[in-house]
């Protein structure tokens, strides 16, 4: 098995307050819970990955490190780190990441200047699904 | 690794430090910034050696041996050599001081130097390369930089990031950098140390920082919070406020924006010129 | 380190045996036109002796003169170098060559020069060297080189003069040779101490800014000897004609 195409999809936020080693730990589960990065595989070593997102290599032996005590990664002394696909979290569909994910999403978009009826709405529409009527306050608007 | 103690410094009437100290750990990458003038160089070129407080001590670590300078690796925006020799001549001469027995060019050979140039032609983005290729030939268990990121072109200065990265990744490399623009060395910095007026007016890990410093936009200033310095608007202001709490965050009337490094350091530079 | 001094070294070397290159010139030229008669021989012995002070008064001056024209300061100590190794891998290799020199010339003149020129080749030598931290340019140094051989020749005639006030009959058993030198050594001492001391302490500021200690030694130094030269002038002048 080769080493892994790598983290173009990981961008560090610099702007964001989610320190770089959360981001890229998070990037990280993404990828393995999507089952973009399949169970096995090896990952970058700690100076590739450090060299690839042009960080300090303390933050990722951090991240590794706690990518492994959280049960994504092991590591094989001396023979890198490789990702353990446990089902259960998968299968759970890990409800910690899917917060995460929708907190980052929302304080984005409050960010933005953005209400919550607005994200609401827009949230709605990406997914195709109506939003009840008694949550909207403006009833003149219209519907999507 | 380096422990500055009480350390006094003018340069003749001018004085730039009084009773100042700081302890630079092993393997930590620090950042030294402020406003022009404040000193920055002079407390690297106070580290490297190449000053001597005129009171006070510097220590270094055991580990660096008898002269510590061996193992320091020092670039300096003044980028001083001896200019009449030739690169091959520089390097040579460059070898037989630190004992090296062979030297890695190639980060010369990636600028397309030649080895009969003498150092006074080069450009200065040549001659930082070429002086930073001497540094790292030493395998410098601390490294000592100011400000040279600016001259050097996008592509060398991400080889140079890079050669800082594989150092870090080897060994425990020391790095105390001076700048005042990073956006590509943000991440790999872990402690930022703001100097005003010879004193250290920050001394923050780069977490710590991120959380600590926020920007408000909003009509009226926020009177719970310390606020660095502002942007004025026709409608609004920028407020950028320092130390931010996060329990706060209901009670303020505005939208708070997290910064990254570059605007954190320009909102504490800001206030100083205000 | 070492190395690089003693190429500087020769260059300095070479760059003052121009002197000698004119010497055929001068004779061809007398020769054929001016018709003076100049004495070959001579001109070969002055010759040397002219290389030799310039020689040794440009080797001192300019040691330092590769840091100066290259801004090289901040990167020499930023090497590991002590002090002391710098200033002997300075000072060898130019002291030495003033030595090869000097054997060469009393070899082509005769022992005559040595017994005559030694000392104040020595003297013209170190004064320029330890002359050349405390002043800005070497035209400057050259013109303080003189100013120390004055007071170096004037010492030993001075000197001497003192000593057959104080000691009597020590002042036939001394020669020229050690008024010379006991006056190179009152003078030299403590320029060489005021030199060292400076040297030292120094570090990348800009050079006027570390002189204190310099001119702390070494101005009462010049002020004591030149007032005791003039004082005792009258009175020396007198009893060195006399004998």
């Amino acid at each position: 098995m080769g080493k892994l195409e790598e983290p173009r999809q990981i961008r560090i936020d610099a702007k964001s307050a989610v320190p770089a080693y959360e981001q890229i730990k998070r990037a990280i589960k993404l990828a393995i819970l999507s089952g973009r990065w399949e169970n096995g595989k090896q990952l970058m070593t700690l100076r590739e990955m450090a060299l690839k997102l042009m960080v300090n290599p303390n933050t990722i032996i951090k991240v590794y490190g706690q990518l492994e005590n959280e049960g994504f990664i092991y590591s094989r002394p001396g023979a890198g780190y490789y990702v353990k696909l446990d089902p259960a979290k998968f299968s759970k569909g890990s409800p910690e990441l899917f917060r995460e994910v929708t907190e980052d999403y929302i304080s984005k978009a409050l960010q933005l200047g953005y209400s919550a009826e607005q994200i609401l709405r827009e949230v709605a529409a990406l997914t195709n699904i109506g939003i009840p009527s008694a949550r909207r306050k403006d009833h003149g608007n219209d519907r999507d | 690794m380096i422990e500055i103690r009480g350390v006094s410094f003018s340069y003749g009437k001018t004085g730039v430090f009084r009773d100042f100290s700081l302890s630079i750990p092993e393997g930590q990458v620090c950042l030294v910034t402020g406003i022009n003038g404040v000193g920055k160089s002079t407390l690297l070129r106070l580290m490297a050696g190449v000053l001597r407080p005129d009171k006070g001590k510097i220590r270094y670590d055991p580990k660096l041996g008898a002269d510590p300078r061996r193992k320091i690796g020092f670039v300096s925006d003044a980028l001083s050599l001896y200019e009449s020799l030739t690169i091959a001549e520089a390097i040579g001469f460059h070898k037989s001081v630190y004992g090296l027995s062979s030297f890695d060019d190639s980060l010369v050979q990636h600028t397309k130097i030649g080895c009969r140039q003498k150092v006074r032609e080069l450009s200065i983005g040549q001659r930082t390369i070429f002086h930073l290729n001497l540094i790292l030939s030493l395998e410098p268990a601390v490294l000592l930089v100011d400000e040279i990121i600016h001259s050097i072109d996008a592509y060398l200065r991400k080889v140079f990031l890079e050669q800082i990265v594989q150092l870090l990744s080897k060994r425990r490399l020391t790095v105390v950098m001076v700048n005042v623009n990073f956006h590509d060395i943000e991440h790999l910095i872990e402690r930022v140390i703001l100097l005003k007026s010879g004193e250290i007016a920050v001394d923050e890990n780069i977490e710590d920082l991120k959380s600590k410093v926020k920007k408000i936009v909003a009509r009226n200033r926020p009177d719970s919070l310390n606020v660095l310095s502002q942007i004025d608007y026709s409608e609004h202001s920028e407020f950028f406020v320092y130390p931010f709490d996060n329990r706060l965050r209901g009670t303020i009337e505005g939208d708070i924006f997290d910064l990254n490094l570059t605007e954190i350091v320009s909102a504490f530079i800001g206030g100083e010129y205000a | 380190m070492l190395r690089k001094e003693i190429r500087d070294a020769l260059k300095r070397f070479v760059e003052s045996m121009v002197v000698l290159a004119v010497i055929p010139f001068m004779y061809i030229g007398d020769k054929l036109v001016i018709k003076v008669g100049l004495d070959y021989a001579s001109l070969i012995d002055t010759g040397f002796f002219l290389t030799l002070v310039i020689f040794s008064i440009y080797a001192g001056a300019t040691i330092f003169q590769p840091e100066r024209k290259d801004r090289a300061f901040e990167y020499l100590f930023s090497l590991p170098l002590t002090r002391r190794k710098i200033i002997l891998a300075k000072i060898l290799p130019r002291f030495g060559l003033l030595l090869i020199l000097g054997l060469a010339a009393t070899i082509v003149v005769g022992r005559s020069l040595l017994a005559d020129a030694g000392i104040t080749i020595l003297v013209l030598f170190f004064s320029s060297l330890f002359l050349s931290i405390g002043v800005f340019s070497t035209a400057i140094n050259i013109f303080g080189v003189i100013l120390m051989y004055l007071i170096f020749f004037q010492g030993g005639r001075t000197f001497v003069y003192l000593l057959s006030r104080l000691g009597g009959s020590f002042a036939g058993h001394f020669g020229p040779l050690v008024s010379q030198l006991v006056s190179a050594a009152v003078l030299l001492v403590p320029f060489g101490m005021a030199f060292w001391l400076t040297f030292k302490k120094m570090d990348a500021r800009p050079l006027k800014l570390q002189m204190r200690t310099y001119y702390f030694i070494t101005l009462p130094v010049l002020f004591v000897i030149v007032s005791l030269i003039t004082l005792s002038f009258r009175s020396s002048q007198a009893w060195l004609l006399s004998r």
